[in-house]
């Protein structure tokens, strides 16, 4: 089979797809700053011809007949487009265009986008975000893009301190994370609490959380889309913002044949302290670049790069117990993402893009505890992950858009631990994953359309081959009025060392699946409807329902010396419904959004609703432009109470002790059963002002954000402290009242 | 709606876990079958106490704790030995009857007055004798050094404990194999250490394993706790700098 795959990955670019039909088609930019325009309307004037432009801004129009035309380019937002066009027969003919943005708000652009997108996608449990959404929501310190989509229906947050995503009642390394392209395994700094991706480097953000076409695969229950700025192909821009968090710079202008995109950021508490009392350990910096290069008119270049690290050093000095004891702690993490994208348009009705891609996560522990003797502790994890991936888009058939592709990947996993440089534990492990897929969204009727594919999946270790169906439609039973669904099947082979015990992860450590387990996999079925209300409301409705098969969990008692107990298999489902009421236009913008959700598992025999079972969960985000150039944004978030396990008795136990030859003896917690008590119900609210204010010809927006503006102690957990006696139930509170203000300078 | 519900049916046909509020008080019981260094005799003690609910005051010593008219029995192939109860929690065989043999299965029996009875079985391991490093031969401070012993018969696991004869500074970590290297700084001065190396039944073996805040791994019937076996090789050796 692999032969057959790695024929077809190589070859495929060169096959060219003959036509004889006359044929227009070509690429849409903005006339502004080059950027590519999706869902721009095409039209042969006079005639009852057109196309809209795909994601990459790039359309074409089958049996043209030969004749003198007028070639009508037309979307909100922009000024329209003539071009005249002499077509011969049996011709093909690229007519490129450069849209003007016009006097009408940014929001016309997105108006057109989301109507053609209800129109003409069969996307189902699909959300866009565009850097504009991100960058006006109140957040802790600065924009981030977890954090927003933490809002979102079917999205679950386990509380303030970290960004993962549960989302419908998957894991967090349920998620597909893809940066221009590229898997990110660990998209987090600070031990969580921010994602890595910088929102001023953002374009558009694209999430499906369900029934996800054939395209993407290797993960149960959601897809991550993130596409970075391409950058200004016709003048240098930047921006500077410095928040409480962090300073970061983005510079974008024109390259010969192209453009690229520079932005970074550091945290700089660590410099603002630096020789005071105060010494701040820990700091994290990212940079993201992107250059565009246009090798001619059907060849293009894409390299983009993600660059990050958090580094710790901390030193705790001398305790009163023990005068002599020191803890030095240097951890340095961070990811390295790296793609290489070859567009070609091979044919009118045939394009590809090949991408190799790096991907490699690191990270390195270095622990000194020096009492009066000295230990030094290395803890090295890590992994590589480096693919070739083609992707063909088709149109060479009315009615259907085609998509096919291939992507091999090779794994790279490590892990080691060594205490005074002799290395105890060394594990590396190097799978390949083969993937192939095709999908077709196929226009059946002017009112029903589908989308189908299959995704055929190859992993090395154990030699496991799946199969994986997708299917969706969707059904425009009035013109503002489409029913919708999906159903898909989903396999994953990788996992992290995670345990629904854990209050807390640190870093997700990525383990690939032994051949002692199967694949895990899910199901996915999703029904719904998405309704245009007057004012330019969506008001969209899914119900869904996965069941999930061969989980793993990590076994915290697992025998250092068993592989084979290292993680526990069950199984689980999730039921939902959500709602989402939807206004991304105007002066007034925003969203409600409820979840109904119940999320159970079944592991080591034992069934539990897990920690991220929330019941209801409803988020109002909203966005206010007040004129003058103020702008507000609010977010009120409701959840009813997650589960804990509850401590219910306590006891005295003994231990041998071979020194003192004795027994020693420790309070230990008698736990109830799994998960069977809640947390008091979850609220906050958050407000953001920001204003726009021009001064010496640059356009500043400085902003002021304020989480949680009514002090609500939320709880984050709950533990007992058996030094009081009677002992003591301690909360641990999320996040207090917290203001932060920032600036955003445009240049 | 219908389907909804149809929906909502389908995932809630298993009941999960549902809350137990009222707790009810547990008997913990801490059985050791325990031979120490060469010669040096048997321990066998169990001890017998009662849990308390989270919110209660617990008692800090033993004697309040305790339950003190339980009818305790340990037996063997050939032997059935009556543990009496000596003082606070703890019952012990007083007149030292029972021998602890490597290999033999021994069996706990507990019965309370209102008839409750708490069982388990424990399989007494070798002792693992110390072949590396020994009084006679010194080894070298900061450097890492391998223990080795002689393999137990029916120890499911060894442990290895070391202290710093002067400092106090003590270690200890799990094996199951028949040597172990032991870290540099474990040996970073000039000094003389203790080595114990014991071999552990699976009872003892799993109850260290098990953590506060999660569920324990049990091998006893009718009770929180233990009835397990130790047996430990001991030996002094000095470090010395090169």
């Amino acid at each position: 089979m692999k032969t057959v795959l790695y024929s077809l990955l190589f070859l495929c670019p060169l096959l060219v797809f003959a036509r004889d039909e006359s044929t227009i088609h070509g690429f849409v930019r903005d006339f502004d700053n080059g950027e590519s325009l999706p869902w721009v309307n095409v039209l042969v004037k006079d005639t009852s011809l057109g196309a809209a432009t795909n994601e990459n801004g790039y359309y074409v129009i089958h049996n043209v007949p030969p004749g003198d035309y007028v070639l009508l380019f037309r979307m909100m937002g922009y000024e329209e487009h003539e071009k005249k066009v002499q077509l011969k027969a049996n011709s093909t003919l690229k007519i490129d265009a450069a849209l003007k943005p016009d006097i009408i708000e940014m929001e016309d652009i997105v108006k057109t986008a989301e109507r053609e997108r209800f129109e003409r996608e069969v996307e189902i449990s699909t959300t866009t975000l565009s850097a504009r959404q991100l960058k006006t929501m109140p957040m802790l310190a600065e924009a981030d893009v977890f954090r927003t989509l933490q809002l979102l229906p079917g999205v679950v947050s386990r509380n303030d301190f970290s960004s993962q995503l549960y989302v419908r009642g998957g894991s967090p390394d349920q998620n597909l994370i893809l940066l221009d392209g590229v898997v990110v395994y660990n998209p987090f700094h600070l031990l969580g609490l921010f994602s890595t991706f910088n929102a001023d480097a953002i374009k558009e953000v694209e999430f499906i959380t369900g029934g996800f076409p054939a395209e993407y695969g290797g993960r149960l229950s959601s897809v991550l889309n993130i596409t970075n700025n391409e950058g200004n192909s016709k003048e240098f821009e930047g921006s500077v913002t410095i928040s409480m968090l962090s300073a970061k710079a983005t510079l974008q202008g024109p390259i010969p044949r192209g453009s690229c995109l520079f932005s970074a950021r550091r945290t700089y508490f660590d410099q603002l302290l630096k020789g005071t009392r105060y010494d701040f350990p820990y700091y994290f910096y990212d940079i993201q670049g992107k250059i565009n290069f246009n090798i001619n008119e059907n060849h293009r270049l894409t390299l983009s790069g993600f660059y990050g690290d958090d580094k710790l050093d901390y030193d705790m000095d001398s305790t009163e117990d023990d005068e002599d004891f020191q803890v030095n702690i240097d951890w340095l993490w961070g990811n390295r993402t790296t793609s290489l994208k070859w567009r070609w348009l091979i044919h009118p009705d045939l394009f590809s893009e090949m991408t190799l891609t790096h991907s490699n996560f690191a990270s390195n522990v270095d622990l000194d505890l020096i009492s009066t003797n000295i230990a030094s502790l290395n803890i090295e994890n890590g992994i590589l992950d480096e693919s070739i991936k083609t992707d063909f888009n088709y149109f060479g058939i009315d009615g259907h858009g085609i998509k096919f592709g291939l992507c091999q990947s090779w794994l790279d996993f490590k892990y080691s631990f060594g205490i005074d440089g002799n290395q105890l534990f060394n594990y590396q492990t190097k799978p390949t994953l083969t993937a192939m897929y095709a999908q077709d969204q196929w226009q059946i009727s002017k009112l029903l359309s589908a989308r189908a594919g299959v995704r055929l999946e190859h992993y090395s270790i154990g030699q496991y081959t799946t199969f994986s169906p997708r299917l969706g439609f969707k059904y425009r039973l009035y013109p503002n009025f489409a029913l919708k669904g999906s159903f898909g099947l989903y396999h994953q082979f990788l996992t992290t060392a995670a345990s629904d015990n854990q209050n807390f992860n640190f870093i997700d450590l990525w383990f690939p699946l032994t051949d002692q387990y199967q694949p895990m996999h899910a199901l996915h079925y999703v029904g719904g409807f998405e309704w245009w209300l007057p004012a330019d409301i969506i008001f969209s409705s899914e119900i869904y329902f996965k069941s999930m098969g061969n989980l793993l969990e990590i076994n915290e008692y697992g025998d250092f010396s068993d592989p084979s107990d290292d993680f526990f298999i069950g199984d689980g489902t999730a039921t939902g419904f959500e709602l989402l009421l939807k206004k991304t236009m105007g002066r007034f913008y925003g969203w409600l959004g409820y979840t109904f959700s119940l999320t159970r598992r079944t592991i080591n025999s034992v069934t539990f609703y897990p920690k991220h079972d929330r019941r209801h969960n409803l988020n109002l985000v909203l966005n206010y432009d007040l004129g003058l150039g103020w702008n507000l944004g609010f977010v009120f978030t409701y959840g009813t109470g997650m589960p804990y396990t509850p401590v219910l008795g306590k006891y005295v136990r003994y231990r041998w002790d071979y020194f003192d030859n004795q027994l020693d003896d420790v309070i230990y917690n008698r736990i109830g059963s799994k998960n069977s008590e809640r947390y008091p119900t979850y609220h906050r609210m958050d407000l953001s002002i920001r204003k726009r204010w021009r001064i010496w010809g640059l356009e500043n927006y400085p902003y002021l954000q304020i989480i949680n503006i009514y002090n609500r102690e939320n709880v984050f957990l709950y533990f007992w402290d058996h030094d009081a006696n009677p002992s003591k139930l301690v909360t641990v509170p999320m996040f207090p009242f917290l203001p932060t203000i920032g600036i955003e300078m445009n240049f | 709606m219908p389907l909804l519900s149809v929906l909502l049916l389908t995932c809630t046909r298993d009941n999960p876990t549902t809350p137990n509020l009222d707790y009810e008080s547990e008997i913990v019981v801490f059985g050791l079958l325990l031979m120490t260094e060469r010669d040096s005799g048997q321990q066998k003690t169990v001890r017998i106490e009662r849990s308390y609910k989270v919110t209660d005051y617990l008692p800090d010593y033993p004697e309040d704790r305790a339950i003190k008219d339980a009818l305790v029995y340990v037996e063997s192939r050939n032997q059935r030995v009556k543990f009496e109860h000596l003082f606070a929690s703890t019952y012990s065989d007083v007149e030292e009857k029972l021998q602890l043999v490597p290999g033999e299965l021994y069996t706990l029996n507990i019965t309370l007055t209102d008839g409750h009875k708490i069982t388990s079985q424990c399989l007494m391991p070798d002792r693992p004798t110390i072949l590396f490093p020994t009084a006679n031969t010194p080894v070298k401070a900061y450097q890492p050094l391998t223990v080795q012993w002689e393999h137990a018969r029916f120890a499911h696991r060894y442990q290895i404990a070391i202290e710093d004869n002067v400092d106090g500074f003590q270690f200890s970590i799990l094996s199951d194999s028949d040597q172990e290297e032991l870290y540099a700084f474990l040996f970073a001065r000039p000094n003389h250490y203790i080595l114990k190396v014991a071999s552990l039944d699976q009872n003892y073996y799993d109850y260290l394993r098990s953590r506060s805040n999660r569920e324990p791994i049990l091998r006893i019937d009718g009770a929180l706790g233990v009835f397990g076996a130790i047996v430990y090789d001991r030996e002094r050796f000095v470090a010395v700098t090169q």
